[in-house]
Formats: C-alpha cells, structure tokens, sequence
C-alpha cells in the first residue's frame, strides 16, 4: 500500500507546498506600487496549474516581474516563486526581444564596443539630445544616467599590469570579474587583486569568460544565456583543475545566477563548480574563521557606511560574510539599512516603462538613506550601486572596495607571509 | 563564525527572545526559513482566552489552574513576565492596551467577541458587549475590499445593541487598486496608503461620509505597514472617533509587528539570515557546539547557547508522515502525550480539540530539550514548538511565545 502513496512532494519548484497563504504578495516591490501586477501568488502557483492545462493562460503581466526573489525568501513553505514566474516567461512568452532589449542584455559585445572610444561614448551618453534619442528611439528612460565605460578593460590591464607577479603567490584563487568590473569600472577589480595579494594569494582569471547572463534571462534570450553559462562552467571547472582554491566574485547578482538560475532556470549543470563559486566577501571571512588569512587596517580610516542588502544577495542568504567583514574594521561605523529593493532589477530599470515603477518601488530605501546621512552606502550589487548613485547621490561602494580602502597593506603582508 | 546566542525561527517567539538577549549585550544571530504566522496576526496578544470552554476574566489568576503539562507552569512570576513582555513590544514601537488581570474583548474578522490580554493601540476593542449598547457606530468600507466581511460585523455588532449604519467610499487612488482583484488585499492597500497626501485624502472623504450622529467609526485594519505613522495621521484628520477591525490575512498590524520587532533586534547589533533553514548541528558532551545551514554550507555557526523557536507543524518545526512525527531540525524528543499512532493524533469533528495542537517537544523546567533521552545543557525551546499548549481551545500561543522567550536564559 505504502508504495501507492506519495510520501514526497514531487512539484516542480515545490509548488504544491504553497499554502496559498500570501505572504509572498505582502513581500513583493511590484506589488507594493503596480496594481497591474497580478501578485507573485496569482503569477506564480496558482496560474501555474492553468498554464499546465492550457498555455493561454500565460500573460504578458508577468514581464513586470523584478526576478528580485524576494517572495521566494518570505515564502514559510520553501515554495520558488520566483523560478516559476522566470519559467513560466521562458517557457511560454510569444514576446520576441526588441533592438533596444539585445542591446540592453549583450553586456559583452555593448562593452567591448563601448570601451574602444570610451571617452566618446560617455561624452555622447551625458548629452541631453542623446538622451532624448534614445528615449524616443529606444525607449530606455532619459532620467536614467549610464554607468561610464572605461577606456580600458579590466582584463587589458590584468595582462599588463599584475598577471606577471601573481606567480609569486602559494595560494591561488580564480576571478570572474563580470561585465561592471571589465567595462565599467575595473576599480573594484583592482581591489580585490589588491586584498587577495596582501592575503598571499595569487590571483588568475578564467579563459574566456563571458557575462553570466542575467540580462539575457532577463530579456527573453535564455538559449544566448545557456551557450554563455555552459562556456562560463568549462572555464570555472577549467580554473579549478589548475590549483585554484576557488572561483571568487565580487558582485552578488552573477554570483547567484551562475550557482541556482543556471541549473534552476537554464538547466545548466554546475555540480562540481557551485560549492567553489563564491563571492569573495565569503571567502575571506571562511578563511578568517579557520585562521589562515588575517586582515590588519589602517588606524586614521574613520567612516560611516551603511550597508544595503541586494535582493539576491538576500536570496542567496550570504548577507552576512559581507557585514561581518565590514564590521572588522575598527574606524568603520556600522549601520544596516532595511532590507529593501532599490527598483532597478538590472536592465529593467532602464526600461522607459519601467522607469517611473522603479523609482516608486526604491522610494522608502532612499528616503531611510536620506535620514542616515553615511559617508558611504555599501552593496553588493553594481546595478543597485548605479540605482543608488543616481536616486540619493550618495557615493556607493563594494564592500571589497571598502576592505581595500582601510587595508594595511604591508602590516596585513607581514602577518600572512607565513601562511 | 561565533555569536553568544543562536536562535533558530524568526517568529514572535524568536525575535522576542532575540531582542531581550540582545538588550543585554550578547551578540545574537537569529536564523528564519521564511516569514512568520505574524502575517495573520490579528492584533491581539492572548495570555489565556478560555477555560473549559468559558472565556476567562482574569488570565494571571486562572492559569494557575491548568493541567501541569502546559508550558506556564515553567515560568516562574507570569506577571513580572507580562509586563516585561509589554514592555518590549512597546520599546520597539508597538504600543498595547490591557491589563493582565482583566482580559478584554477584540472583535474578530467575522464579528465575534474574543477575550484578549492586549491589543495594539488604535484597535477596537469593548471591555464586554453590553458596552456597546445604544452605541451609534458607523462602520465603513472601501469599494472593492472583500477581505472586510461588512454583513458578518454589521449582525454581530447590531446583536450587542449598537445602532449600525454601514458607509462605504473610495478614492481615485483605491479605485484604481482594484485593477487586480486578487491583489486588493490589506497589506497591498496599506502600502499604497502609505503617503500623507493620500491618508490625508482618505480622511476627507471620511469626514464627508461620516453619518450625523457618529459615536464612533470603524474601518478595515488597512493603515500601517512599518509603522504606525500613517494610523495616527488618519485619526488626527478625521473628526470622529476612529478605531480599526482585524480583516482576513494577510495582516497588516502582523507585518507592521514583525517589521518593528525586526528592525529593534538590528539597530540593537543583531545579526538576522532571513532566508535559511538549519540542517543539523554537532553535538559534544551533550552541549550543542555549531549548527550548520543550507546557503552557509561548510561555514559553522558556533555560539554558547541556541534556542529553538521554529514554531509547530505550521511553521515546520515539526513536521510528520504517516509513520510519525518529528521535531525538524535535530531530531529532539517529542511529547505526543500518549498517542501511539496515526490514529490517535486526530479526532473526527474539526473543532473538537485535536490531540495534534499541543504536541511538541520534551521540555525541562529550564526549557531545555532533550536527543534520545539525554538533556542537552544548552538547547532550549520556546513558542509554539513547546508541548502542552493548546491555541485553538485555550487561546493562549501569542502568550506562551512572549513569555517562554523572555523566560528562557
């Protein structure tokens, strides 16, 4: 008899676990100013049950989704909410990606091109009239201002400027440095060789990285995002194999996509690489914890940061490798913000549909800023950093940014060279 | 990575016992699966509501008259607990009316009368129902809010002897939340009311709509989601007096409690994973040293004492198959009060009391639980994972959350 009975919940992202107790709904950044969106409740189980039925029942609402995760993180019966939202748009969305959603979404081939006349591209893209062109033109919002692009490539000066002395090192790690880190600002790159260095680890990067993809899902180009995830895993396994401890990231947005959308949404095999993928934030508080790396800081480094939790980052529940890590510097003052979304969910922000709802949805998180007056807003995330930058006009940085800024780099080098 | 006190759950109980730890100074982690029952919260705080089927006056002094399973007997001083217990809600912004010696009456979603040890401040609530006899009430909704039974209130309170006249209205605002139907729920409304310019607009038309002779106004529990502000705006703006109805989940003074009592335990230091479930833990010389989580993999979290406050089969502290029924996380010893199987843990009519409500784990007088027989010196268990109470018949669950949690350590 036993046999006949389901003793397992079987469901595809746990759907039957839902309670239909909405508390997902209370949770949602859409839901709170877009009475459009059908909820993630309605969008997610309960529709689900229709679309297997009959796919007429897909709408095309469910593009207002954030894929921001955070019904998923209030959902008491582990139900993926989220993951059946993204799914449901994969499986069943008729709508084809516009110009202006490829351009949004091809991080690499924009940046490459970006960068080569770098000093002519963010001319161009400060102009009032550009603005107003690609507002109309292309619907991406003309209030949105673009991050600049950097006249060199993290990666070009990776080669030039630090690939040869990495050799130096007993330790290694590998870097996905993502598409922010290459195009747009190499800065926070730079940190983190910086740090891992006075840590004594060298640093490598992969081959051939290629932008995790999260735009791509985003915007309906998830076979483009499967072929990039599967070449982004053969170098990661690639790096490994090589003597590399780990494969580190400092930006909480690829980081989650490469460990759950990719074998979740994309069905991306990444057993082997996931349990190695980390951001570097985790890394290093990892090795703290187990004595092998110590971290001195500078003693006339006095701010006040206040940390913002990336919706990811809170999906993928590592919020605290990054706060731990900050809280050890003694002149930093500490502050944690609410957990709130900032609105801007990557490229959806920059949508000119999706512009006003963004800036609602950020709303309460700028104004708790506002009140708290930091020196400094700190996040994980590079899309939030813009979000941000531009909604508050508070400076935003990594907290591998931070880390570098307070480092004692040669007291930190002396303590380490023993390890 | 080590804190001096773990507490698994995320709840009443463990954001209670959360925040009294971290008051004195300890450095605190508290660890949630996801959010809690406090989202249908109905805004009421129960010490104890019933007794052999009779509502209790005087919750203090009749509990000194249950069975000697039930978690109370542990406590020690259940007034000067109380107290402490209001004391905190109140620090963290949530501000309560009552008496623990004189129990009091909240008007539940459908319109019944249930005796209650506090309420939060701006709800309604009668000291008995002959209070409202004469009471000319104007009890108001919004277009298009189902959540609101208006019939079910308007019967009940026309029974107590109150003249009922029922107002409904609307704003450009609120007309234009129905577009979703699903999603006009009181949580939704309070978000998008959550802006002086558009409380200010609710009050106009309350002021306008309001019948000639008004004692009082009753509204829909839809004001208020992080905090309290846009509440008291609405009720300096409206000439009549004002109080608010618990509507049908999800909560909104639920979410506003739970916002509060979060944001308490991390402006005092507290270190909150709100998004993880423990998978185990080691244990040594029967002491818990680290437990280990699903996203922190091989990261320990190691800390003097834990607490274990993951709520019943509801919150997934316990959970069962057709064999038996476990404590989740550990595997710690349950009290099933004498069921031997399946069969027993059920009775056929619903709203009998069902032998399922008060399992939960063995507890000492310390609240420490136990493995396999074994106390462990430094695990405790608080709230609604606690064997012996009894929430549907006894209403007492907010209360054994709030005291055990401050009892404990």
């Amino acid at each position: 008899m036993s046999e006949k009975i389901q003793l397992h919940n079987l469901s595809a992202h746990d759907f039957e676990q839902c309670l239909k107790c909405s508390i997902c709904t209370v949770y949602c950044p859409v839901s709170a100013v877009e009475p459009n969106y059908p909820g993630p409740k309605h969008a997610g189980p309960d529709l689900m049950r229709y679309r297997m039925k009959d796919p007429d029942f897909f709408n095309e609402t469910l593009k207002l989704c954030l894929n921001c995760k955070r019904c998923e993180v209030a959902c008491p019966h582990g139900v993926k909410v989220g993951d059946i939202i993204q799914e449901a748009r994969i499986q069943y969305s008729q709508h084809s990606p516009s110009l202006r959603d490829r351009m949004l979404a091809n991080t690499d081939f924009v940046g490459s091109m970006a960068t080569l006349v770098a000093p002519l591209t963010n001319f161009f893209l400060g102009l009032s009239p550009a603005k107003t062109v690609l507002d109309k033109v292309m619907k991406i919002d003309h209030h949105r201002q673009f991050p600049a692009y950097s006249g060199t490539k993290f990666e070009t000066w990776f080669h030039r400027h630090a690939e040869a002395e990495q050799q130096n090192y007993k330790h290694f790690v590998g870097y996905f440095h993502g598409c922010y880190v290459n195009y747009n600002y190499p800065k926070l790159g730079q940190d983190f060789v910086k740090i891992m260095n006075a840590c004594g680890y060298g640093v490598h990067l992969l081959e051939k990285e290629k932008c995790c993809g999260v735009a791509l899902i985003a915007n309906g180009l998830s076979g483009q995002a499967k072929r990039q995830g599967e070449n982004n895993m053969r170098a990661m396994r690639r790096s490994l194999s090589e003597g590399n401890e780990a494969v580190l990231t400092t930006s909480s947005t690829c980081t989650f996509t490469m460990r759950d959308e990719y074998p979740d949404l994309l069905k991306v095999d990444n057993q082997g690489v996931r349990d190695s993928l980390m951001l570097a934030t985790r890394f290093l508080c990892q090795k703290i914890d187990e004595g092998k790396i110590k971290l001195v800081f500078r003693k006339d480094y006095h701010k006040k940061v206040a940390y913002h939790t990336a919706c990811h980052m809170e999906r993928m529940g590592w919020t605290l490798y990054s706060t731990q890590l900050l809280k050890m510097i003694p002149g930093l003052d500490f502050m944690m913000l609410d957990s709130h979304c900032c609105g801007i969910a990557g490229t959806y922000g920059f949508k000119k549909e999706n512009y006003e709802r963004s800036q609602k949805i950020g709303a309460p998180l700028f104004q708790q800023i506002q009140e708290v007056n930091p020196d400094y807003v700190s996040t994980d995330c590079e899309t939030c950093k813009w979000q941000i930058e531009m909604s508050t006009g508070y400076p935003v940085m990594n907290p591998i940014s931070i880390l570098a800024d307070a480092l004692d780099v040669e007291a930190t080098k002396a303590l380490n060279q023993n390890c | 990575m080590k804190f001096d006190t773990i507490i698994i759950g995320g709840g009443l109980s463990g954001m209670t016992c959360a925040i009294a730890q971290a008051q004195k100074g300890k450095r605190v982690a508290v660890i949630a699966a996801g959010q809690s029952n406090l989202h249908f919260h109905s805004g009421s705080f129960d010490l104890l509501g019933y007794q052999q089927g009779q509502p209790v006056c005087d919750p203090v002094t009749a509990i000194a008259a249950l069975p000697e399973s039930h978690p109370y007997h542990r406590l020690g001083d259940v007034e000067q607990l109380a107290t402490q217990a209001r004391q905190l809600l109140a620090d963290a912004g949530v501000g309560t009316q009552g008496d623990a010696h004189h129990n009091h009456f909240r008007l539940s979603p459908i319109g019944k009368l249930v005796p209650t040890w506090l309420t939060m401040e701006d709800m309604f609530t009668v000291g008995s129902a002959e209070e409202l006899k004469g009471k000319k009430i104007g009890l108001v909704n919004i277009v298009g809010f189902l959540d609101f039974t208006v019939p079910y209130l308007a019967d009940a309170l026309h029974d107590m002897g109150a003249e009922v006249t029922v107002r409904s209205f609307t704003t450009p605002l609120l007309e234009n939340a129905r577009r979703s139907p699903s999603e006009m729920r009181a949580t939704n409304i309070a978000k998008y009311l959550d802006d002086d310019s558009h409380v200010k607009e609710v009050a106009d038309r309350l002021n306008s709509i309001t019948p000639r002779e008004c004692d009082l106004l009753l509204l829909p529990a839809i004001l208020g989601i992080a905090n309290d502000r846009a509440v008291k705006l609405l009720k300096e703006s409206v000439k009549t007096s004002l109080r608010f109805v618990a509507t049908i989940p999800p909560s909104v003074p639920g979410t506003r409690i739970q916002s509060l009592l979060r944001r308490r335990f991390q402006q005092l230091g507290g270190t909150l994973l709100p998004n993880d479930t423990v998978k185990g833990g080691g244990f040594e010389n029967n002491r818990l040293k680290y437990v280990c989580t699903e996203n922190l993999a091989d990261t320990r979290l190691e800390a003097n004492e834990f607490v274990l406050a993951t709520g019943s089969f509801l919150g997934g502290g316990l959970s069962s198959d057709y064999y038996s029924v476990r404590e989740s996380v550990f595997g710690l010893d349950v009290e099933l009060n004498g069921a031997a199987s399946h069969v027993d843990w059920t009775t056929d009519k619903l709203f009998d009391k069902q032998p399922y409500e008060s399992f939960g784990v063995k507890a000492d007088n310390q609240f420490r639980v136990s493995k396999d027989g074994t106390t462990i010196d430094n695990l405790y268990a608080i709230g609604s994972i606690l064997s012996g109470n009894d929430p549907q018949h006894l209403a007492d669950a907010t209360g054994v959350d709030l005291l055990t949690a401050l009892a404990v350590l």
